[in-house]
């Protein structure tokens, strides 16, 4: 089956592109080709076949494409060291750009319709001078035990085979039942249809679609990174490891501090695996029982 | 051939649209109005549906220059991300590297060079042509020069370093107006006085904070904004958590609990301004229980006896009289510096804010010297710079020569007053490159009147900043993304680095590189000064300056051949030399001692005796202490244009798209002021009226207040957004070392009684 599939992606592989591209200017830093043209392909072909609904077998060898023939899947979970992180807001932003996520503006701001697919909770206590602040980097938590997929009336939102908690859109009626379930608030309604102007559309990832008004959205563990990476080893003919993975969400990949690790759960000699084990572990608000997959570490003091 | 090619482009699409309700992500080209940009046609510039590239530059948001790699795909840039093997940031990259696309496609950008076609300020402009404009500017000069006036032209730039601003000081020598003046140095200024006064050095330190085992902030803001950001933030986590059985204490001394204090071990509440006195605190338990670093005191340093005796009165208790900090505390980390070495005190711009600047920079920099640090791994390091080949010396005419050497002011912020007197002489010219006075400068009002003066002024910013609406000539710049530029980054790595800037996308709209237009500009005015400019273009010049790395056949970069040393350059983005020697104390040191001055021989400014800063206002009538935070977001003004950074705001507060008030609880309960009620804030100097935050983290007696918000210009984005401080700053003088303080004034507050106030 495997074999069948790298004719079909071959079949369509144009070559004069290639060689355009060999040809084009020498200072920059060559990308894959043939990668967006292989994604929009993996794209399309993932959907037709979860239409027709082909044995799960062949789906997991598809998605499986980097392990090392046993056939696991991966469980995809991050891991952020508040020791590490300064909250400096890099991850909020750089998410923002990956996956188009719209605007709000001054006035919608004020009516606390921000949508942050990652964002900085805050916790305070105690009065000058003796006060304690916290500021925690807080991606969807992709729960295994996820309330906000049961609450969902027409299925709209499922945990994928790796884990991730996923949306979508296209069939989201907009009844907000899992933003009110979801216990970390991670999930976001637009209020209003996106607004970039003309200038601001040539910004757009190409690889992440935008959402129309009146749909939830969230955050996708940059699920799109993951499939390009395997897309771009197969083509190269590269085992994918750990390493490749670690920091591969924009989040992950912004962060100055290296806070963020991202990883498969199911591998235990992975980055996130080995992290979680840390005696500062802590998952949030853990007596829901929802089973997060974000871990975090807290901050440690001075010599313990 | 090109049929079967359409079809598969229909194919494709027709699969995508499918794939588009079922898969997560999608490919997103139907006609809809969320629809992301159309390919372009096959064979247009190289490009095709799907052609992604990633070229390596350099980032321009702040002084950090970090290295970056920019995502285009069909020819537009769509991502910026860290450089993953840049020593500076490896691969991280702050909130305001990553709103750098924003700047790119900002939709208020100046598209065309303009011209004033109304009175100033009108907001009417006409677009000319790249030769008018330049010709325009080149008459008036030419005309200075010939009534001997030359000294009346003057340049703000608001860059420190890069072969631009040599551009634009050499333009100023060849021309012959001493009037070159940087505006970076009204925030630096007070370090880099230190730095001279102490080691002959006139840069801002680096700091070795990743293998340091105690750091010290004096009011710094290491994770606030502060020129190193990305490299503290980096470091710092890696002395807290990068090397196993190591985890370094993070103090910090501050006023408020900023972001520093959130992330540190440690916080210590020091009344505003008085990190010089707790530093000498340290300073005195040291060389009172002989902790310091004799060996190095004794072989490097110069009138350590004057110092030992001046530093008899701070002692803990004296110093708490004016810090606030207990005696026992002032010890504990004296004692707690000296057990864990290498320790390290910093202070970077948002520690030298107060009248006392100079005195505080210098302090820090003493207790580093009495700590052993000064150049030693985990310490205060002196930034190598990269080996760029300078210019030659340009001739100059009996003109340029016999020209005054007296500036029309040693501030800038002093500028206005002395343009509306007249004294020491008028302004004719004025010509802003990265600065915008009418906003940035300490209560900008004075500036507008001051403008009225001066008959001519050109702006060079790709945005219509406060400035530029009221300048007679914009020639816009291109934005980092576009343009070629050499970086050297704030100090902060040690080793030298160096980023090249390079277009990453086809300039968008009719703009030009500014260093181009100093050259078109000098060529025009003709004699020694066209002859001082001999290169085509700035990038000629910028590769003359490169190819001094390339002959020194060392660092990341070592090729035989120039051509592909370049095109190495150009792929990686930046070269850097890890080499550091440690310990280079005789080198390093430009005193007049070769040694580390405790008390200067070559500088004017000596130790002031009086350690409090000073604040402008009676205590009876203007009890807060107003105090000014520059936040991650847009330090001093220049990210408010992106709504990226609105919307991420002052990250925890939860504050978006408008400024705040930040005041104690206690303090606002006593006042009956509530959270989001708005408040007028007064000064001597002014007023403004603004919602008010409450946060436990300030102490009773003062008030905070984030700079970046309050423009009147700058596009929509930023137009009209919240208030800016400084507009009831007031300028005081009196400081020593030429410093105009930004946190010197006293206020009061009061609540708006007929209810809310709009924004």
């Amino acid at each position: 089956m495997k074999k069948l599939l790298a004719s079909f992606i071959r079949l369509f592989e144009p070559k004069e592109r290639e060689e355009r591209f060999q040809s084009s200017d020498s200072i920059v830093t060559e990308g894959p080709a043939r990668r967006t043209i292989l994604q929009y392909l993996a794209g399309a072909m993932s959907g037709v076949f979860a239409f027709l609904y082909i044995p799960k077998l062949f789906v997991k060898d598809l998605l499986n494409q980097h392990s090392t023939g046993k056939v696991q899947l991966p469980k995809w979970g991050m891991v952020i060291d508040l020791d590490k992180c300064t909250t400096c807001g890099g991850c909020v932003v750089s998410c923002r750009a990956e996956n188009n996520v719209p605007i709000a503006g001054a006035d919608q701001a004020d009516k606390a319709r921000m949508i942050f697919w990652m964002d900085i909770l805050v916790e305070q206590e105690g009065e000058y001078p003796d006060i304690k602040m916290r500021g925690m980097p807080t991606p969807c938590n992709h729960c295994e035990n996820a309330p906000c997929v049961k609450v969902c009336p027409v299925g709209a939102t499922y945990i994928s085979e790796e884990g991730i908690v996923a949306q979508i859109w296209a069939r989201c009626i907009g009844c907000r039942y899992c933003t009110t379930a979801c216990p970390y608030t991670r999930r976001y309604f637009n209020w209003e249809a996106p607004q970039w102007s003309e200038e601001y559309k040539n910004q757009l990832n190409p690889d992440v679609a935008t959402r129309p008004k009146g749909v939830v959205e969230k955050c996708t563990f940059c699920h799109h990174r993951i499939r390009k990476i395997r897309e771009q080893a197969k083509i190269e003919g590269q085992a994918l490891t750990d390493e490749n993975f670690r920091y591969l969400p924009a989040c992950a990949q912004a962060c100055p501090a290296k806070a963020i690790t991202f990883g498969d759960l199911n591998n235990p000699n992975s980055e996130v695996s080995r992290l979680k084990k840390s005696p500062r572990a802590f998952h949030l608000q853990e007596e829901l029982g929802t089973n997060p997959k974000v871990t975090y570490l807290r901050s440690a003091k001075w010599k313990e | 051939m090109k049929d079967n090619k359409l079809t598969r482009r229909d194919f494709l699409k027709a699969a995508g649209a499918t794939a588009c309700g079922l898969s997560l992500t999608s490919c997103g080209e139907s006609g809809d109005p969320y629809s992301i940009k159309k390919p372009p046609v096959s064979g247009d510039k190289g490009l095709y549906k799907g052609y992604e590239k990633w070229v390596a530059s350099s980032c321009a948001m702040c002084p950090a220059g970090c290295g970056i790699k920019v995502r285009t795909v069909e020819g537009r840039a769509v991502k910026i991300e860290g450089n993953n093997e840049c020593s500076l940031n490896k691969g991280g990259l702050g909130p305001k590297g990553q709103s750098g696309l924003q700047v790119l496609y900002d939709p208020d950008r100046i598209r065309n060079p303009l011209k004033r076609s109304g009175p100033r300020g009108s907001g009417k402009w006409q677009e000319i042509s790249w030769d008018e404009g330049i010709s325009e500017i080149s008459k008036v000069l030419k005309k200075l020069r010939d009534n001997n006036k030359a000294h009346q032209l003057a340049v703000m730039c608001g860059h420190s370093k890069g072969s631009i601003v040599e551009l634009w000081r050499r333009f100023c020598q060849t021309f012959g107006t001493p009037n070159f003046l940087d505006t970076t140095l009204t925030s630096e200024g007070s370090i880099k006085q230190a730095m001279f006064s102490a080691m002959g050095i006139n840069d801002l330190p680096a700091y070795d904070s990743a293998n340091a085992s105690y750091i010290l902030s004096l009011g710094a803001g290491l994770f606030d904004s502060t020129c190193h950001g990305i490299h503290f933030i980096r470091t710092i986590s890696m002395a807290k958590r990068g090397q196993p059985g190591r985890r370094a204490k993070i103090v910090h001394a501050g006023a408020t609990y900023s972001l520093t204090a959130i992330q540190s071990d440690e916080w210590i509440p020091v009344k505003p301004g008085t990190y010089d006195a707790l530093a000498l605190g340290i300073a005195y338990v040291l060389i009172k229980e002989e902790l310091y670093d004799k060996k190095f005191i004794e072989s490097s340093t110069y009138a350590f006896d004057k110092l030992s005796e001046r530093i008899k009165k701070y002692t803990p208790e004296n110093v708490e009289a004016t810090t606030g900090v207990p005696p026992k505390d002032i010890v504990r980390i004296a004692h707690e510096m000296a057990n864990y070495r290498p320790a390290i005190a910093i202070v970077d711009t948002n520690s030298t804010l107060t009248s006392n600047g100079l005195e505080i920079a210098r302090s820090a920099i003493i207790l580093n010297a009495l700590l052993g640090s000064i150049d030693r791994p985990g310490g205060l390091l002196i930034q190598r710079d990269p080996p760029l080949l300078p210019w030659l010396e340009p001739a100059l005419d009996e003109f340029a020569q016999k020209t005054t050497s007296e500036q029309i002011t040693n501030n800038v912020e002093l500028l206005p007053e002395n343009i509306i007197k007249g004294k020491p002489y008028p302004l004719d010219a004025l010509l802003l490159y990265y600065s915008n006075p009418l906003y940035a400068r300490i209560n900008p009002g004075r500036f507008h009147r001051a403008f009225e003066k001066i008959p001519l002024i050109v702006s060079f910013s790709p945005f219509m900043d406060e400035s530029s609406f009221q300048s007679d000539i914009i020639l816009p710049d291109h934005t980092y993304l576009e343009r070629w530029e050499d970086v050297i980054p704030a100090p902060s790595v040690g080793h030298p680095l160096f980023g090249i800037r390079q277009p990453v996308v086809t300039p968008l709209y009719n703009t030009k590189h500014t260093g181009d237009v100093i050259i078109e500009l000098a060529k025009s005015l003709g004699d020694t000064i066209q002859t001082a400019f001999p290169w085509n273009d700035f990038k000629e010049a910028l590769l003359y300056r490169i190819s001094g790395i390339y002959k020194t056949k060392s660092g990341s970069i070592v090729k035989e051949d120039e051509e592909e040393f370049l095109s190495s350059l150009f792929k990686n983005g930046y070269w850097e030399s890890s080499e550091y020697k440690f310990e280079q104390w005789a080198d390093i040191f430009k005193t007049s001692s070769g040694k580390f001055e405790f008390y200067s021989q070559n500088t004017a400014e000596q130790f002031s005796d009086t350690l409090e800063p000073k604040w402008h206002g009676d205590s009876s009538q203007y009890p807060f202490y107003f105090l000014l935070h520059k936040p991650i977001t847009y330090a001093e003004g220049s990210g408010a244009n992106l709504p990226w950074l609105q919307e991420l705001g002052n990250v925890l507060r939860k504050t978006f798209w408008d400024s705040y008030l930040e005041i104690n609880p206690e303090t606002a309960h006593k006042k009956g002021i509530h959270d989001n009620e708005s408040v007028r804030v007064e000064s001597s100097a002014g007023h403004i009226q603004v919602r008010v935050k409450l946060f436990a983290g300030i102490p009773p007696n003062v008030v905070l207040m984030s700079l970046g918000h309050g423009h009147t210009q700058m596009g929509r984005f930023a137009k009209g957004i919240g208030k800016n401080p400084k507009e009831i700053l007031v300028v005081n003088t009196e400081s020593p070392g030429r410093i105009i303080p930004l946190c010197g004034t006293k206020v009061r507050i009061e609540k708006i009684k007929n209810g809310k106030d709009s924004r």
